[in-house]
């Protein structure tokens, strides 16, 4: 989105040619797609002043005058890498980042991990990779719990196997809580398919894009309370929030821009 | 046959244990003192190797039926396989030869995944590549070397026609399937001449 992908160099490939693998072609030019994102952009950036968001859309007076609401509320934002891990990069950081600062929580997300993976279990993910992912997480945690530092947060975050292992476990999650509650969430799923089906094909693959449902199963899975912003070309000046489980009280806060994540910091 | 395959993967196997002690990160699950250490990763130990290596682990203690695999002797981001055709299919007594190539995003993406032995199949294309879903857009991090190749050993005799990367083998399938076995069963005795070459060349090392 902020980035200029130039797909100039992109294979042309207009007219169907029999031998050629078609699969191999696509796969390669979203490799080259990826790999310029993964050039430009941290997975999760430093903490920027929400001014960096009014330049941003100097030239724009809906978004700008939007952005001006944000401004009495919040005052940093920290933008994460648009690769369709974006909610999930963000709600780990943010998390963890206030897990740091309360202990309680740090403590009681621990329990909940420990006790998670034999849930995952119980759902059918293979025992031997499902270990793998949970015990990189339960590492992260365990490691934050003696550290803990913002700083330490951030190389985590960053790094990319840690990071993206921490990803496919929240993954895991989604599609875990998601298909023990298939019953309702069945009434929201598009195109026909079952529950198990939405999990395979749009939750458990990595850079696939969160959605409503995703974020509904997971903080309600971990038990957090996740604030959404919607900054769009929706009417009005005021920003649409929504509130994930409706109940709760926020603790990380998240700012949407169509197709993407940044986390928001409280003023 | 299916003996002598499993031992020439075997052999393999040896050679990489003793120059990898990466595969050995968390394994015992304590010694506290080291594990700031080995969290992080060497430019040699990438998350990518570390779980090629925990696959390569598990294929050697707990090997799924009717496939072998095994990295190559200097590159453990390339795999050689084997996948025995599935019993009372056409496929069956094959012994089909595969190369996986990993990337450094293993296993966030899956491996390329291709026959090097020739395949008379409906989703298996000219140069050998797979469409199979798991292998493009369904595919899971959770999913490990064994499941990829019993994935593909299943896939054998239950091909989806939809999604054609041999036409005539599709065609041949629904339409033909006398033809179809016919053609299948050519395959099937190809793919033991590689390794009938290969046998001879061991043996002839024994020998002397």
């Amino acid at each position: 989105m902020e980035n200029n992908i130039n797909d100039d160099n992109a294979p042309k490939t207009c007219e169907y040619d029999p031998n050629v693998n078609q699969d191999e072609l696509i796969k390669a030019q979203e490799k080259q797609i990826a790999e310029e994102i993964k050039a430009n952009t941290a997975m999760v950036g430093s903490l920027d002043g929400l001014s960096s968001l009014e330049e941003e859309y100097s030239n724009d007076p809906v978004y700008s005058s939007k952005v001006k609401t944000l401004l009495p509320k919040f005052s940093n934002v920290r933008r994460t890498r648009p690769d369709g891990n974006c909610f999930l990069r963000g709600f780990i950081f943010a998390y963890l980042e206030y897990c740091i600062h309360h202990r309680d929580e740090l403590v009681r997300f621990k329990k909940y991990l420990e006790s998670s993976k034999e849930e995952l279990f119980e759902i059918g993910f293979p025992k031997f990779t499902t270990e793998d992912f949970h015990d990189m997480f339960m590492e992260v945690v365990s490691d934050l719990e003696g550290s803990g530092s913002i700083d330490r947060v951030e190389a985590v975050c960053n790094d990319a196997g840690t990071s993206d292992y921490l990803v496919v476990y929240l993954r895991l999650l989604i599609s875990a809580h998601l298909q023990k509650n298939a019953e309702f969430f069945s009434f929201f799923i598009e195109g026909g398919r079952t529950v198990e089906e939405f999990c395979k094909q749009e939750v458990e693959p990595m850079y696939r894009e969160c959605d409503h449902l995703h974020i509904v199963a997971l903080t309600a899975a971990v038990g957090v309370g996740v604030r959404v912003m919607y900054l769009d070309r929706g009417e009005g000046d005021a920003l649409v929030s929504h509130d994930f489980p409706e109940d709760k009280e926020p603790i990380i806060h998240l700012l949407y821009r169509p197709g993407h994540y940044d986390i928001l910091y409280k003023a | 046959m299916q003996s002598e395959v499993r031992r020439m993967a075997g052999q393999a196997t040896v050679l990489l244990i003793c120059d990898e002690p990466l595969g050995r990160r968390r394994a015992s699950g304590s010694g506290s003192s080291e594990k700031h250490s080995e969290r992080r990763p060497s430019v040699m130990s990438t998350p990518a190797r570390r779980r090629l290596m925990r696959d390569f682990k598990r294929l050697q203690q707990d090997p799924p039926a009717g496939v072998s695999a095994a990295p190559t002797e200097n590159n453990i981001m390339i795999w050689n396989a084997v996948i025995f055709g599935p019993h009372d299919t056409p496929f069956e007594d094959g012994t089909f030869k595969l190369t996986l190539e990993f990337t450094e995003e293993y296993p966030n993406k899956p491996p390329t995944v291709k026959f090097v032995s020739k395949m008379f199949h409906p989703n298996v294309y000219a140069d050998g590549g797979i469409c199979l879903d798991i292998l493009q857009n369904r595919w899971s991090p959770t999913y490990d070397v064994a499941a990829i190749l019993t994935s593909i050993q299943s896939l054998l005799d239950e091909p989806n026609p939809n999604s054609p990367a041999n036409s005539l083998a599709a065609q041949l399938y629904q339409e033909n399937r006398r033809e179809y076995e016919k053609r299948v069963a050519a395959i099937v005795e190809q793919s033991w001449l590689n390794f009938q070459d290969e046998d001879e060349g061991e043996d002839m090392k024994k020998d002397t």
